[in-house]
């Protein structure tokens, strides 16, 4: 009998210390969430370098950016690719991250007007830039007409590439307002789309440039 | 954030060459600089080369972002762009090999990043090579897989103890211009001829050098660059070939078939073709680099 009742307040000295465990790591991780959220305005602590490195190495620093023309300050550590830190730091998620290499074009931004894959970048070596992300593509709150045009010609399937392949044809039309279709191809030559719908997205091109005449049942309303 | 990426490393932004070069040598083997970074986010991320203790970030050293002409010659920052490049109008009307050899580099994208210095030291493109799981001869490991595993993309020439070949379209190009290196680093600086600057294992950079001029000293009277790829969009070269004819003679130069540039008089480099020793699966590599090096000279 005794035996019975001291396992049973075992038992339940297990229970309460786990929850308290359960408890202080949630408290843990809403500080850990509050410091990550207060990154942009306040210097965490900081990564510690490790024993032996010399004292001026930079494991991260305050960079300032231009976003979508809004200009922001916030830490980024010197591992962070610039597609990370506008996803994660940022909350800028419509860059996609596909394949991670700069092969496939996917998290395309434009950075100081010129299209880059933004996964190549490291946030640290972007400081000063001012960058535009497809949601700075937008004009107060309506799609622009490259936008608009690409989705009422159904370029897009899965629509994952779509907002490289508007990065890169964005930067292609601020350069130059009536590109040729060679030069449309070329400029998007660095996007990948695996449900090839290449020659509806550069006939979008055309017809957003005015070369080209929009077929009929899509102009009438009508979606294709 | 998904830091499971890349290893932690100390990162500089260098203000001069001096500052570069001085941290560079301090390092050692473990440093590494950035200019473009395409090609060593690649390593940082596929970890093919043990991530480096440091970066030294160059694209902080002012002025050597310009093409200029000088006399004769044309002289090219290593920290140009590829599109500046490209688009110089110096480059435009005096030598416009050299823009259409860039316009074959990757994508307009990388082209936007990546750097010319850049260029002419990358990595090779050996699949063994940028893989983690090979440990093979060009990186210190026991043999080079390319003989007795998958080789249609190996080298045709030169063979000695690794079959990679060079991926810079530049430095073929630059070769059939006879350009000059100016190379920087501790001890001071010299001039590399670019003939002299690869071997079959990289290039003579020594510990804490950097590029960072490139002269060229006489712009061609003629001179074409053509590039063959598998794959039409953009690609590595299975075989390039640049020719460009000065008041000196003709040059010829063949990227793609060897560890390093193949170059000479168009005679001595179609007889060098001639007596190619291809491995096991790329003997078609031959009469590609021989059609590609015709189309050139024509």
């Amino acid at each position: 009998m005794s035996e019975e009742k001291k396992e049973e307040k075992k038992e339940e000295k297990s229970v309460v210390s786990r929850r308290a465990f359960i408890g202080g790591t949630i408290a843990g991780l809403v500080v850990g969430a509050a410091a990550a959220y207060g990154a942009t305005t306040m210097m965490p602590a900081g990564p510690k370098p490790p024993v032996g490195a010399p004292k001026e190495a930079i494991r991260g620093k305050f960079i300032s950016l231009t976003v979508n023309g809004k200009a922001t300050s916030l830490w980024v550590d010197a591992r962070w690719s610039l597609a990370n830190t506008l996803r994660n730091s940022q909350g800028l998620r419509g860059t996609v991250k596909g394949c991670d290499y700069g092969e496939c074009g996917s998290c395309t931004v434009i950075v100081d007007g010129r299209a880059m894959p933004s996964c190549m970048v490291l946030a640290i070596d972007a400081d000063g830039r001012t960058i535009q992300t497809i949601e700075g593509v937008s004009e107060g709150g309506k799609l622009s007409a490259l936008q608009e045009t690409m989705i009422k010609h159904r370029a897009f399937q899965c629509g994952f590439c779509g907002p490289g392949f508007i990065m890169s044809a964005k930067a292609l039309l601020d350069k130059k307002s009536r590109p040729t279709e060679d030069e449309i191809r070329e400029a998007l030559s660095g996007n990948v789309c695996r449900c090839t719908g290449y020659h509806r997205i550069v006939e979008s091109l055309l017809i957003v440039t005015g070369q080209k005449q929009p077929l009929e049942r899509i102009s009438s309303g009508a979606i294709a | 954030m998904s830091l499971r990426y890349i290893t932690r490393f100390a990162h500089y932004d260098a203000k001069t060459v001096e500052e570069a070069t001085a941290l560079l040598n301090k390092y050692g083997e473990k440093a590494k600089p950035i200019a473009g970074g395409t090609a060593l986010m690649d390593i940082l991320k596929k970890k093919y080369l043990p991530t480096p203790e440091a970066i030294v970030n160059l694209k902080t050293i002012p002025g050597l972002d310009q093409v200029t002409e000088d006399g004769g010659a044309i002289k090219i920052g290593a920290l140009t762009k590829l599109v500046d490049l490209a688009e110089s109008s110096v480059i435009k009307s005096k030598c416009p090999m050299i823009a259409d050899a860039v316009n074959l580099i990757s994508s307009p994208q990388l082209r936007n990043m990546g750097t010319v210095g850049g260029n002419l030291c990358q990595q090779v493109r050996c699949w063994y090579y940028v893989k983690a799981d090979f440990f093979c001869y060009r990186k210190g490991g026991p043999v080079c897989y390319q003989p007795g595993g998958d080789n249609r993309y190996g080298a045709i020439l030169q063979q000695k103890v690794c079959n990679a070949v060079i991926a810079s379209d530049l430095a073929t190009t630059f070769t059939a211009l006879n350009a000059s290196l100016k190379v920087e680093g501790p001890g001071g600086s010299r001039d590399v001829p670019i003939k002299d600057f690869y071997v079959t294992l990289g290039n003579t950079l020594k510990q804490g050098e950097i590029i960072t001029w490139i002269t060229i000293p006489e712009a061609p009277s003629k001179g074409s660059f053509k590039k063959f790829k598998i794959r039409k969009t953009w690609d590595f070269a299975v075989a390039s070939a640049a020719v460009a004819t000065t008041s000196k003679g003709t040059i010829a130069a063949l990227g793609g078939v060897a560890p390093v540039v193949v170059s000479g008089t168009p005679d001595e480099v179609t007889s060098a073709l001639g007596s190619a020793t291809p491995l096991s699966m790329n003997k078609y590599k031959v009469q590609i680099a021989k059609t590609i090096l015709k189309e050139a000279m024509a």
